[in-house]
């Protein structure tokens, strides 16, 4: 299997890693996003804005395949993962190949150590884990932290430090892609600051896409931004990607002026 | 649940109805102490005759005797073979049913969709909602001999059908409460196993399964309680044999089968043999009474543990540490994943075909069972057997005064437990809300709901036919429905507070703000919301009283009744049969004709219990669409 999906964590920085084309997502035959087309590039953040609804988390969780699970949802158009179809390859692969971090930390009821290593034993990594555990946890920052007692109950971890955890049993897997549906949210002014810092220099090594609402953050370390819209069509609003580009391009001088004012006003224009 | 209520307000004496307001709280207090004085009476019923016991048979040889022959001359009082016996049918039953409700639990929590799940759910509901007389029935006249296909050594009797049978019964509540266990289980945590990529099997195994293990722990504790007490099936197929032995295929007796067979003979209430019922049956109350507070107590500590599961904690190191203890340039050695998908996706699959499969189970036993008292018991059906008595000859022998008996039975027991039950639980839920006396209430009642009916037979016993008896008559129609009352009156309780607990507050709040007093907010806001939730609870009581056997049997029912109950008070003293004693004294008889007679008994028991169903139905339908 493991020659049939080979990882490319060594593919060129200008060809996309992950390519969504025509892409619309549909809950019970409403339309809540359309149109779609987006090329991520890999070791860099490339952020997801917007107002809330305009479909940006559920669009993080069709590139994982997560959105197979909610009956209702209907996904059409296609999503590329190093050039291949995204459905050709079987669900589980998927995401062990593109992990995910959520806005609530949700380590699970084990123990630090078991957190990590759980992802990679399911998995079939017979390598040595306790190496890979101790590699993952010092590059979130963890193990000063947790090395004392490896098999404490993550629960008893603070909210920054459950966050980082969920973060390291990501890249314990060595994904090609991290999506991360804001990622400091719930946490913190201090602990934020820290999963920011830890992004930025994370992007040497991963590919990261995050929805965030904290422009502040987008600013500081995302190398790209996507910005969504609702749209009114008929008596209803649906999502739609107004404006892909470079990150200081959409803060300084975006082509769309509904993205002029959302970033320095705050303001929507629909 | 701390939020501000409006329950409390006092009533403020300035008011024209106080009165009628303080008069209503001293009725609904008193109703609320019923289910103490029951425990009270039953405790002291039980220790008395147990210490009568003990005056007779040294406590010694009861723990070590090695025989249990208390009718034969060379008696013998060793307690161990009746538990060994009932823990031999548990045993079997569980293995049985651990298995089978757990992987259909996961099944209908994890696999199956929405409206599958409800059907399949509802299926399996009302296999729990069936007589254990009609199990016991099926298990003679249908498992054990299928057994004796496969096992030709097979005893007519024997633990092994029994233990199956009961195994079958208690197959929903595990899988049930298990159900409830595992969809409570944070849908975040699932989600963090599935983009590790994570089969469903594997989020099952890995991640739900240890998070839910209390729970589920929990779940087989009740069963396994509810096992132990399980009378009817013990008593018709595992054969009221004491005899100390692990051989599931010979006949064995149980606790409750021993207390059944002594009570089918007229004992005098100061005989020995009299006493070693009580004292069988405190066993019995001893352990499930332990089983079930173990099991309530893993409940509230999985249901503590998941609240907590949400609560986030307070970052302890914030601002400690400097952000330069982040070190992102150490590379993460190279891993390689062997992982075998194809045995993974295989492993999947068969973790749902197991849990269809035991779904099933429990379903293709429910049809089984259907089509078993109607294929032997359909051509019986006719007008002369609904009206005819008992007769010696089966094919002359009709349900009329067990029919009878049964309906003023119903009606007896609804007249004395609806009032009392709705008032007790008005007075919990409404009255003395969040307060320790609620909480210790709210335990006993649950244990009384979870107590064998049989050692409430034998309350009945000691407390209605004996010493009550020239008011109720000794073994009449009156004692059993004060029985079943008590049966019933948990249950009632417990179903009606769940109703008041579900009206919004919003609505309570309406209610005071135009000024209504506690007992009128009560009478036209909150009983009216709550009636379609009461009325379901009532009819659960009900056809629990239409199916009950043990416990009847304990007080005396009677298999050749010659008169219809009459409603006067010489008739409701008068000596009675319900429909499910009549099955239990007709399969117990080894001729063809009253087997079948048994058979036909079922179906009409059986469309009595559905008529009650669909009454309760259409009548809370009704109730929903036009009086509210």
């Amino acid at each position: 299997m493991a020659s049939r999906f080979p990882s490319m964590s060594q593919t060129r920085p200008d060809i996309p890693i992950l390519e969504a084309q025509d892409l619309a997502i549909a809950y019970s035959g409403q339309t809540i996003l359309q149109q779609v087309n987006l090329q991520i590039y890999p070791r860099q953040i490339t952020g997801l804005i917007g107002p809330s609804g305009c479909g940006k988390s559920s669009l993080l969780r069709c590139f994982n395949r997560l959105l197979d699970f909610v009956p209702s949802a209907k996904v059409t158009g296609t999503i590329r993962l190093a050039g291949q179809d995204l459905c050709a390859i079987p669900d589980t692969i998927v995401r062990r190949r593109i992990g995910m971090v959520f806005q609530q930390p949700n380590p699970f009821p084990k123990s630090v150590y078991d957190n990590i290593a759980l992802g990679l034993r399911v998995n079939g990594c017979r390598q040595d884990i306790d190496d890979i555990v101790e590699q993952v946890l010092r590059q979130v920052g963890l193990w000063q932290e947790v090395k004392v007692d490896l098999n404490k109950n993550a629960m008893l971890l603070s909210g920054g430090q459950q966050q980082r955890l969920c973060i390291a049993r990501t890249i314990a897997l060595q994904p090609d892609i991290i999506l991360m549906d804001e990622p400091c949210a719930s946490l913190d002014p201090v602990s934020a600051d820290r999963i920011s810092s830890l992004l930025s220099e994370m992007k040497q090594h991963y590919t990261i896409v995050m929805v965030t609402h904290d422009l502040r953050q987008a600013a500081r370390i995302t190398d790209r931004l996507a910005f969504f819209n609702v749209i009114p069509e008929g008596d209803r609003l649906v999502g739609q990607l107004v404006e892909y580009d470079e990150t200081p391009k959409i803060f300084g001088s975006p082509s769309s002026s509904a993205t002029w004012s959302y970033i320095h006003h705050g303001h929507l224009s629909i | 649940m701390s939020l501000p209520s409006f329950k409390s307000s006092k009533p403020t004496s300035d008011r024209p109805d106080f009165w009628v307001d303080a008069l209503a709280h001293a009725a609904f207090a008193i109703a609320a102490a019923i289910p103490t004085i029951i425990a009270i009476a039953m405790v002291a019923i039980f220790i008395y005759e147990s210490f009568l016991f003990f005056q007779e048979v040294p406590v010694w040889n009861f723990l070590t005797d090695t025989t249990w022959t208390p009718l034969f001359s060379n008696q013998g009082y060793g307690i161990f073979v009746l538990v060994a016996g009932t823990g031999l049918i548990s045993t079997i039953a569980m293995l049985f049913a651990v298995p089978v409700g757990t992987l259909a639990a996961i099944y209908l929590s994890e696999y199956a969709n929405d409206p599958v799940r409800k059907l399949l759910k509802s299926a399996l509901e009302t296999l729990s909602g069936i007589p254990t007389i009609v199990f016991g029935y099926f298990a003679i006249s249908f498992v054990t001999p299928a057994l004796r296909v496969l096992i030709p050594s097979l005893s007519v009797f024997n633990s092994l059908s029994a233990g199956l049978v009961t195994g079958v019964l208690i197959v929903p509540i595990i899988s049930s409460m298990c159900e409830d266990t595992l969809r409570s289980v944070p849908v975040t945590l699932r989600r963090g196993a599935y983009t590790l990529g994570f089969t469903k099997r594997e989020v099952i195994q890995h991640i739900i399964l240890p998070a839910a293990l209390p729970g589920i722990l929990a779940s087989y504790t009740l069963a396994a309680s509810r096992s132990l007490g399980e009378t009817m099936i013990a008593a018709i197929a595992a054969g009221q044999r004491p005899h100390l032995t692990l051989n599931p295929l010979v006949p064995v007796s149980s606790i409750t089968a021993y207390i059944i067979q002594v009570s089918l003979g007229d004992v005098p209430s100061d005989s020995l043999r009299f006493h070693t019922i009580f004292a069988t049956g405190m066993v019995l109350f001893l352990i499930t009474l332990s089983l079930n507070s173990f099991g309530r107590w893993l409940l509230h500590r999985y249901k503590k543990g998941m609240q907590q599961l949400l609560i986030p904690s307070v970052d302890t190191l914030q601002g400690g540490l400097s952000l330069g203890a982040i070190a992102p340039d150490i590379t993460v050695p190279s891993v390689v994943f062997r992982g075998n998908l194809a045995r993974r996706q295989w492993l999947d699959r068969l973790l749902i075909v197991l849990g269809f499969l035991s779904v099933m189970v429990g379903i293709v036993t429910l049809l089984l069972m259907a089509l078993v008292a109607f294929r032997s018991g359909f051509s019986r059906l006719s007008w002369d057997f609904l009206v005819n008595f008992p007769s010696r000859r089966p094919e002359d022998a009709g349900i009329y005064a067990s029919l009878v008996g049964t309906i003023v039975l119903m009606m007896m027991t609804a007249i004395m437990t609806i009032p009392l039950g709705i008032s007790a639980a008005i007075y919990l839920e409404e009255y003395i809300p969040d307060r320790p006396l609620n909480r210790a209430l709210d335990v006993l009642i649950a244990n009384l709901a979870a107590i064998p009916s049989i050692l409430y037979g034998l309350l009945g016993l000691a407390l209605f036919v004996r010493q009550l008896a020239p008011i109720t008559g000794g073994r009449s129609l009156l004692s059993a429905a004060l029985v079943m009352s008590i049966i019933a009156l948990p249950l009632v309780i417990i179903t009606t507070r769940n109703a008041l607990r579900s009206v919004p507050s919003r609505l309570r709040q309406a209610g005071y703000s135009v000024g209504m007093s506690r007992l009128q907010a009560l009478c036209h806001v909150i009983l009216p919301a709550a009636t379609p939730g009461i009325l379901t609870g009532i009819m659960l009581a009900l056809s629990r009283v239409a199916g009950e056997a043990a416990a009847l049997i304990a007080i005396g029912a009677i298999a050749f009744v010659r008169v219809a109950p009459s409603l006067s008070i010489e008739g409701l003293q008068d000596p009675f049969s319900t429909l499910p004693t009549q099955i239990f004294f007709w399969a117990a008889r080894p001729q063809d004709g009253y087997q079948v007679n048994a058979a036909a008994a079922i179906l009409v028991l059986g469309g009595l219990v559905f008529l009650l169903n669909l009454a309760t139905v259409l009548l809370r339908d009704f109730y929903s669409r036009y009086v509210r």
